[in-house]
């Protein structure tokens, strides 16, 4: 039982690992924590809502245990700063794999990866990112944007620069 | 404006859905291993600094506290004096004495020793069933708005397990990905509105049904992170929505194509190893045996055989005193389930009893004399249980029934026993046991485990020794040579790394039945309570 739900989860599970945990043995060990902990709560789980919703509501929870010894947020830029610099573009983006995009967050800076991936990916307010993180709510926003405007340079300067195409595996 | 520019949030979510990415193999290796740990949110040190904070362990000391006291107050209740009365119809000649003791030689044991066999049981390992939380098996898929509350039927919680995983791992090999036009297009079928706190801003209210998983982890901000079992979030119907409508102006299609996954195999061969755990230990119980010896009165038959005069006597009494005893014991043991457990094993049993009878009117001085100097027993005790042991050897030796038994009753028939004069008589039992009990653990999983254990003891009575003088052996036909007793009882263990572990356990053993055959005229009842300390290493 516990290794059918592992193989149906845990490659999912793994790329959120990976979304918040930038270096790979410790998105590993972020997983096997979320794994030990979802085996000894499963009994709690009242399919209140979807299973894998509540799987990845506990990685979540473990990626971001992980990430708050590291305080990755003190360094935080304000939004006005940042914003004259937003890229403007305006022509269709090459065809981008799953990877390639992983890796734009992945070199995202901590506090701004964690900020961006539970704003953009998972959904959640900036006042609830506050509360999650023990952060100012500017903080969380100026982060965001931040994280938001590091990544529309990347993929500009792309297909700008033309780096190396992208290949679909 | 690209899709990019109009709504980013929404292209990065749908990057990251539906893709997965295999671990590797030694992920699963270290779940396994971690699992197979006692859980670490047990771990109580035994002694140390806040130990007594714990609470689990205040009351797991509370409880093996309360238990000790009971153990050590059923002994005192039962240990000063069990007063046993000879039966009302005991004859005068009976309880009589011959001035000659040339009955039986107090210190020549009457038969020779025999071996006694000895079994064990074997443990008989039973298949363990666990329900899955999905059946690979199945091919048919539930919608996703199956898993909605609002339609989902009451069903077992394993089965529902099952059937959100196929319904994930029927989408995941979907093709495409639901938008947010498509949603939009069905407004009323899977869409679902999550409550959020007043203080909050709404979150984007219409979803698609690929978009329902985020929404339901939006739903979960406020759940403690440390407690998964209460995520608990209400949902329900949204009420539909008008259509969003693209803004007029040149449309910059982004192709988006999805990478080819290959199957996802299982990245790990089926694991043989088994959840049973095996384990052997090795107890040491120190107790109190107390044999419950009783004089009953078969004199009547043989006072009448003989002619002699019934009366009644005084009713003398036996009292027992259970002492000190010792039970050694190696066992082995099979966990067949979290909860339930099989052993069974060898021990040895050394039960120390002490019973005061009425003797002969010696005069006290003779009396400390005579036990020191190996004078031979006359008690009440002793002489029944001589009786005992010749009436069976009559019986299986034809050949002295004539003399031996007619000097028995000479013997008897000429001294009265006095009451007043009484002489404590030490004895030492011997068993051979074997035990086969079942556990239950309270505590699965923990470092700490309380277990309630059930079952039965085998007795293979080997010898008892009166007064370092008398000694009956199975072969003398008094004692039964094997009798069941019930064990019961409760165990704590503490489990100080994945092999070794201590347990400390209180038994309590009553036999069933008589000890001694129904043919003697001794009747013997012994229970065995006690703390057993043990050893475990498990496999």
């Amino acid at each position: 039982m516990q290794r059918q739900l592992y193989e149906r989860f845990a490659g999912r599970l793994f790329v959120v690992c990976k979304r918040y945990i930038k270096e790979p043995d410790e998105a590993e060990d972020v997983l096997q924590d979320a794994f030990v902990k979802i085996y000894r709560h499963i009994d709690s789980f009242r399919f209140e809502c979807p299973l894998e919703a509540w799987l990845k509501r506990i990685v979540i929870n473990t990626a971001l245990k992980h990430i708050r010894k590291e305080k990755p947020w003190d360094n935080t830029a304000d939004i006005q700063e940042l914003a004259p610099i937003l890229p403007q573009a305006d022509e269709s983006l090459p065809t981008l794999n799953y990877q390639y995009l992983l890796n734009l967050v992945q070199e995202l800076p901590p506090g701004c990866r964690t900020v961006f991936n539970l704003y953009a990916i998972e959904g959640y307010s900036h006042p609830e990112i506050a509360r999650m993180l023990d952060i100012a709510e500017g903080t969380s926003k100026s982060q965001y944007a931040r994280a938001r405007t590091m990544l529309q340079q990347k993929l500009v300067n792309e297909q700008r620069y033309g780096l190396p195409p992208i290949q679909n595996e | 404006m690209n899709e990019f520019d109009k709504n980013p949030d929404e292209f990065w979510r749908s990057v990251f859905d539906d893709v997965a990415e295999t671990p590797p193999p030694r992920v699963w290796d270290a779940i396994e291993r971690r699992l197979d740990e006692p859980d670490e949110a047990g771990i109580v040190p035994l002694w140390g600094a806040g130990f007594f904070a714990n609470r689990p362990v205040s009351w797991g000391m509370g409880v093996a506290a309360t238990m000790a006291l009971l153990l050590v107050g059923w002994w005192l209740s039962q240990s000063p004096e069990t007063r046993q009365p000879v039966a009302s119809q005991q004859t005068k000649p009976f309880v009589t004495k011959s001035p000659q003791p040339d009955a039986v030689a107090l210190n020549q044991p009457v038969h020779q020793e025999s071996s006694t066999a000895l079994s064990s049981a074997s443990n008989k390992q039973q298949q363990r069933n666990g329900a899955g939380y999905a059946d690979a098996s199945s091919t048919k898929a539930p919608t996703l708005s199956g898993r909605l509350p609002g339609s989902v039927a009451p069903a077992q919680p394993a089965e529902r397990l099952a059937q959100q995983a196929r319904s994930v791992s029927a989408r995941s090999g979907e093709a495409g990905r639901l938008s947010l036009e498509n949603a939009s297009k069905n407004p009323s079928g899977d869409q679902i509105v999550m409550d959020v706190p007043p203080t909050s801003p709404a979150p984007s209210a219409l979803l698609s049904s690929s978009a329902a998983k985020a929404l339901a982890a939006k739903s979960l901000v406020d759940v403690p992170e440390e407690a998964p079992d209460q995520l608990a979030f209400r949902m329900q119907t949204l009420n539909p929505r008008p259509m969003k409508l693209r803004s007029a102006g040149q449309i910059h299609r982004i192709v988006w194509v999805q990478p080819y996954e290959a199957p996802q195999k299982p990245a790990l061969a089926e694991s043989n190893r088994s959840s049973r755990e095996h384990w052997v230990s090795l107890n040491v119980m120190p107790g109190s045996f107390n044999p419950a010896v009783s004089v009953q009165a078969a004199q009547p038959a043989l006072a009448s055989a003989y002619g002699s005069n019934i009366t009644n006597s005084s009713q003398p009494t036996v009292k027992n005193r259970a002492e000190l005893s010792m039970s050694y014991q190696a066992n082995a043991g099979v966990q067949l389930n979290d909860h339930w457990s099989v052993e069974s094993g060898v021990g040895y049993l050394a039960g120390h009893a002490t019973i005061d009878s009425p003797s002969e009117p010696y005069p006290a001085s003779m009396l400390s004399f005579g036990k020191a100097s190996g004078m031979p027993l006359n008690t009440l005790y002793t002489d029944v249980l001589r009786q005992s042991v010749q009436r069976n050897t009559i019986v299986t030796a034809d050949n002295a029934i004539s003399t031996n038994w007619a000097s028995a009753s000479a013997y008897n028939s000429l001294y009265a026993y006095d009451p007043q004069t009484r002489q404590t008589l030490t004895n030492d039992y011997q068993f051979v046991q074997v035990p086969i009990q079942v556990g239950y653990q309270l505590r699965p999983r923990k470092r700490l485990g309380l277990a309630l254990l059930g079952g039965f003891l085998t007795n293979i009575f080997l010898r008892n020794m009166v007064e370092n003088q008398l000694v009956i052996k199975p072969e003398d036909g008094v004692y039964q040579p094997v009798t069941l007793a019930a064990a019961m009882g409760a165990r704590f263990q503490y489990r100080s790394s994945q092999r070794w572990s201590a347990s400390l356990a209180g038994m309590y053993q009553p036999t069933l039945g008589s000890a001694t055959k129904s043919s003697s005229s001794i009747q013997s009842r012994p229970t065995t309570t006690g703390m057993s300390f043990g050893v475990d290493y498990h496999f």
